[in-house]
């Protein structure tokens, strides 16, 4: 099996790999081989000096034979020849082995032997050198033409073989390999030899390291044992090859030898004695090869009886049978292939398949003993048998004579492919009479096996086709103090490693007492489901109970409930807004010039009183929600919300009051919603920390103060990075706050997002930017904690007990440094603010104290161009005051700056497409902002509480509006409207100084976008270059 | 911003994934979350957790089209231990790849592994 496997993976096992997996593997077998090796040894010996004994043995392995063959016919021939021809075979034994040991005259010997299947596995295993080896063949080819001078002298060669055995080593190998198929006494006398040469052979492999040079060396060896052979015979890849081929057999063999080998330890225990005589004596015998070598003859004669018989013991004749049946099996496929020119692919399957017999073999060794016993039933019928013994016999004399004369008739070392060719025909006509249909049968049905199976591996393998050439430890740490390495090296003999890991007091305990039966019953005011007071008395009942009372899923009931509010709210509100038409709140003020109607939303509120309004911000998502920024109340007074900065949440819809009021210790200088849903705030603070209110909270976490009537729910921070206590923190104001979200880049282009995020009720992951006064920018990844700690985290200290959400730090940028050349940092230029690109939030804009704006990235790319700049040259101290992105598509971006000059920007040059200088009579601006609805227009607030409108369609060069905001100073400026939407709704919040804030919506000739508007727009730009 | 992508086959990725700026950003998020940080397991829990979420987030930052991100954090404690990790994918390798880094200090190592699996 394992060498079946190692065949499989050659193809992606790495050489080193391989050899190092075989250098593991070879100690054992070849220690195995040994000990067999001896043993055998010793047995023969031991065979040899108690003749008599030996013999009975023999006749009753014989008698067994006998039986057997009645049963199968493949095996009548094989034991036919054993038997029958024994005064032959001795001869024919000698002259094989002989032969045998040149390694390549395997043919002509094997057409003497009376069996065909001999021929046939001959053959076959010839062919399969060929696959392998197809030089092989060649120089086979020319043993084979030496062969008739070989016979001739036997003798002569006989003693120089000995000689040469040791040497031969290689060319062993080779022939092990060949009759790796090989099922008759043959086989035995091959690996006796080879056993013998392995000695040899282990004593190379050990010396692996010097494998090549050895190789040489044994090369340079043949030559001179057979100057016949021609010394490039054997390739080093040929070797190889057959290296793990012979490995495998080897395995088995040496299982083999374990098995037959204790059997007859116990058949034998009168030869032990000997044993260690005969182990010396074998150790001469390898000294004094050449004078003992006659005696050796003998031993190998009678070794090739006992093996006869050890084999017959071992119970391997049905084996035998088997894979004589699947070798002529193989042989039909053989022929085919012969015929076609051996067809590499489907031999190399071929080989496999023989592979797992001989696997099989190995199990099938184990039933041995329970063959015995059968055997001694057959030698009853042993006397029928002979009858057909003789018969065959005759039969197989023909067959010799036809064998023997064909192969005399080609000598020529070309003509050998063609007269193997022709053997399978002649061999399969003589083998028919010993065929029978069960056999075909048999056949036809392990070829359908075959050929299934190679299906089968030949679809399997291009799967299993694993990279193993990428691999190195992604960590090594390797061991610290001496000991551990002395423990590693040399501690396996009689130590023992305690292991310590940590969390060892994590210790799992089991009770197998039974579980207590518990009941629920409920005994508080009000009662829960039917267990109120006592409830039933039996379990039983409660079950039933159970079943009746309706199971109600509260989550869903309570988003059903809070949706359902908000919707009826609204109603309720604009109901009310209908039959009231002088609701106060309705325009105090009249509208103005520039709008259709306008609303304020309600204020008015105990808590927002005194409170001027800092910030602004709409939602980018849901565009009727506003964030409003109330500062620290002017004086100060007592109770929960005097030292508090206050957020409140708008519902532009809904403006009597506000939907969530946040509230924070310091004064919060920013804010923004998370980009995708509205359900996060983030604010920075004048004290550096950054803030999140996760608005989905049960307000029963937050503290809840009457006033009036109502009871108000103030949220305070879910996470503060307050409890963030090493050095990325902000350490000065906060200046920006601003949301990055790359998900919605990545939907426009592929749209993968319905893959992903559906279970998260946040959306897609995004980050939070802030930065600070001193120009540092941080970004924060939003982590959404799947388990709630009601009793609030250890580790994260800035966490609400019960919170969801919070930031951990990403990286930090200092802005001045990466985006600011050495001639303008000497400016000391003041971050204000940044932007950043919606269509691609790598990029950011930031506005400067010196009228210029940086741009920069996030993955420190290098961008051009790095600076924006006004278009009169030099540096002067102009702040920029607001940044609006172009919210349809083109990468352009007004600045609005304290000189009171406006730019339009794109981003591929430094220079402004357009600034215009004087429209707002030097007021700085304060905000700017691009229509949502429209376009080419845009809304320029200044100090002086003007709005101004300009539509470049209509005038590029000065606003086409202007309306100053009456008695009160407008602090900040934000547009509300729904692109997406048609309907010309398009809403300016402003912020006024008293804290009020009044939604106007503008007319709709500045709402309502015209035709091809966006091209029209396209084409002013490009004249103003 | 960005010209229109030429159509390319969607097994082809059209950029590489970056693994030196992933690298990057490992070494940065890693050093920066565990510089000052003794070995204490439960808050390296939570630190792991959170270092994933940062990396993913930043590596996600990057843009990468078409590429899914796994990211795996091991925090253990520097304790005269010997240790390996290994790791094992099955994968394109002509489309994806990973990123590693090893980070240690007095008394913990972290590893950080980002798969890129390319998404056809």
């Amino acid at each position: 099996m394992e060498g079946d496997k190692r065949r499989t993976k050659e193809d992606t096992w790495k050489s080193e790999e391989l050899r190092k997996h075989l250098r593991a593997s070879q100690p054992d077998s070849q220690n195995e081989d040994q000990k067999h090796r001896e043993k055998k040894l010793q047995k023969e010996k031991s065979v040899h000096d108690t003749g008599t004994h030996k013999h009975e043995r023999k006749d009753r392995g014989k008698s067994k034979e006998r039986t057997r063959e009645r049963f199968k016919s493949g095996e009548r021939d094989k034991m036919r020849e054993r038997e029958g021809g024994k005064e032959h075979q001795r001869g024919r034994d000698r002259e094989r082995y002989k032969d045998k040991l040149q390694g390549s005259s395997l043919e002509k010997e094997t057409y003497i032997v009376p069996k065909a299947k001999d021929r046939e596995s001959d053959r076959e295993r010839d062919k399969k050198h060929k696959r392998h080896e197809v030089k092989q063949i060649d120089t086979q080819n020319n043993l084979k033409s030496f062969e008739g001078r070989d016979k001739e002298h036997h003798r002569r060669r006989e003693s120089r073989h000995h000689l040469e055995e040791e040497k031969t080593r290689s060319e062993e190998r080779e022939r092990r390999h060949r009759e790796k198929k090989d099922n008759d006494t043959k086989k035995s006398i091959d690996k006796f030899l080879a056993y013998k040469v392995e000695e040899g052979e282990r004593v190379h492999r050990l010396q692996k390291d010097q494998e090549l040079d050895k190789e040489g060396e044994r090369r340079h060896r043949e030559k001179q044992g057979h100057s016949v052979r021609p010394g490039k015979e054997r390739l080093s890849k040929e070797r190889s090859h057959k290296h793990y081929e012979k490995e495998e057999e080897e395995e088995h063999k040496s299982k083999r030898y374990k098995e037959g080998s204790s059997h007859r330890d116990k058949e034998q225990p009168a030869e032990a004695n000997e044993r260690v005589k005969s182990r010396e004596k074998e150790r001469k015998k390898h000294d004094l090869r050449n004078s003992e070598h006659k005696k050796e003859e003998s031993v190998q004669e009678e070794m090739s009886h006992q093996r006869v018989r050890t084999v017959k013991d071992k119970g391997k004749l049905i084996e035998k049978e088997e894979r004589d049946t699947r070798q002529e099996e193989m042989k039909d496929t053989c022929i085919y292939n012969s015929d076609v020119g051996f067809d590499n692919f489907s031999a190399n399957y071929e080989d496999d398949f023989e592979d797992y017999e001989d696997d099989f073999d190995d199990d099938e060794d184990k039933s041995d003993e329970e063959r015995d016993a059968e055997e001694n039933l057959r030698e009853i019928l042993f006397s029928r048998t002979s009858e057909i013994e003789e018969i065959q016999r005759a039969i197989s004399a023909e067959n010799d004579r036809i064998c023997i004369s064909l192969p005399k008739k080609i000598e020529n070392e070309k003509k050998e492919p063609i007269m193997e060719r022709q053997y399978p025909s002649v061999r399969n006509s003589f083998c028919g009479i010993f065929m029978d249909f069960q056999m075909a049968n048999q056949r036809q049905s392990s070829r359908s096996m075959a050929s299934k199976q190679k299906k089968r591996s030949s679809e399997l393998l291009p799967l299993i086709d694993l990279d193993f050439s990428v691999s190195f430890s992604l960590l090594d740490l390797p061991p610290v103090n001496e000991y551990d390495m002395y423990i590693r090296n040399f501690g396996k003999m009689n130590t023992k490693q305690a292991y310590v890991q940590c969390n060892e007091d994590n210790l799992e305990r089991d009770i197998q007492t039974e579980e207590v039966e518990t009941l629920e019953k409920w005994t508080q005011h009000p009662g829960e489901s039917a267990l109120v007071s006592g409830g039933p008395i039996n379990s039983q009942d409660v079950s039933v109970n159970g079943a009746l009372t309706p199971k109600i899923d509260s989550q869903r009931l309570a988003n059903f409930l809070r949706s359902a509010c908000q919707v009826i709210a609204v109603l309720l509100e604009e109901d009310q807004v209908a039959t009231q038409p002088t609701w106060k709140l309705r325009s105090q003020q009249t509208g103005l010039s520039i709008s259709d109607s306008c609303f304020r939303l309600n204020t008015n509120q105990p808590f927002l009183h005194d409170r001027k309004i800092s910030c602004l911000h709409v939602a980018q998502v849901q565009r009727q929600t506003l964030l409003s920024v109330h500062g620290l109340p002017e004086k100060a007074g007592v109770g929960l919300l005097s030292r508090k900065s206050i957020i409140c949440v708008w519902n532009i819809w809904q403006p009597s009051s506000p939907q969530k009021v946040l509230i924070c210790d310091s004064e919060v200088m920013c804010c923004c919603f998370s980009p995708n849903k509205t359900t996060l705030v983030f604010a920075g603070t004048i004290d550096g920390s950054l803030l999140v209110w996760d608005l989905r909270e049960d307000s029963r976490m937050h503290p809840h103060v009457m006033i009036g009537e109502t009871d108000w729910t103030f949220r305070v921070p879910t996470f503060s990075t307050d409890g963030i206590l090493n050095s990325v923190n902000h350490t000065s104001p906060i200046l920006a706050v601003e949301s990055v979200s790359t998900s919605l880049y990545t939907d426009q282009n592929y749209g993968l997002s319905s893959l992903s995020y559906q279970e998260e009720m946040s959306g897609p992951p995004f980050q939070i930017a802030s930065m600070d006064e001193n120009g540092v920018l941080n970004m924060w990844v939003v982590v959404e904690l799947q388990k709630v700690d009601l009793a609030g985290s250890q580790t994260d200290l800035g966490l609400i007990p019960g919170g969801k959400v919070k930031l951990v730090h990403s990286s930090t940028m200092e802005l001045n440094n990466s985006l600011f050349t050495k001639d303008v940092r000497q400016r000391m230029p003041q971050i204000l603010t940044v932007k950043f690109l919606s269509s691609n939030p790598n990029h950011f804009i930031v506005g400067t104290n010196i009228g210029l704006l940086g741009h920069g990235t996030r993955h420190d790319l290098k961008v051009l161009p790095k600076l924006f700049r006004p278009q009169e040259s030099g540096l002067r101290s102009i702040s920029i005051n607001a940044i609006d992105f172009f919210p349809f598509g083109k990468p352009l971006f007004l600045v609005g700056c304290s000189d009171g000059s406006i730019r339009l920007h794109q981003m591929t040059s430094e220079y402004p497409l357009m600034q215009w200088n004087d429209s707002t009579n030097g007021q700085p601006v304060i905000a700017l902002q691009w229509a949502l609805t429209r376009p080419a227009v845009f809304f320029v607030l200044d100090a002086s509480s003007n709005i101004y409108i300009w539509d470049l369609l209509e005038n590029d060069l000065s606003p086409v509006a202007k309306q100053t905001i009456p008695s009160e100073n407008v602090v900040t400026m934000a547009l509300l409207g729904e692109p997406e939407k048609t309907n010309g709704l398009l809403g300016i919040a402003l912020a006024k100084g008293s804290g009020q804030i009044d939604i106007q919506y503008v007319k709709k000739k500045w709402a309502l976008p015209q035709p091809e508007e966006s091209e029209k727009l396209y084409l002013i730009l490009l004249q103003s270059f | 911003m960005e010209a229109p992508r030429a159509e390319t086959p969607p097994w082809v990725p059209p950029e590489r994934f970056p693994v030196a700026a992933v690298d990057d950003i490992l070494r940065d998020v890693l050093g920066s979350c565990l510089r000052e940080q003794p070995y204490e397991a439960a808050r390296c829990r939570d630190v792991a957790k959170d270092m994933a979420e940062v990396i993913k987030a930043r590596v996600k930052d990057l843009m990468i089209p078409r590429y899914k991100i796994v990211v795996v954090i091991y925090i253990g404690q520097l304790n005269e231990q010997s240790m390996q990790i290994g790791s094992r994918c099955l994968w394109d390798p002509v489309s994806d790849t990973f990123s590693s880094y090893v980070f240690k200090n007095a008394s913990l190592f972290a590893l950080a592994n980002v798969y890129a699996v390319y998404f056809e």
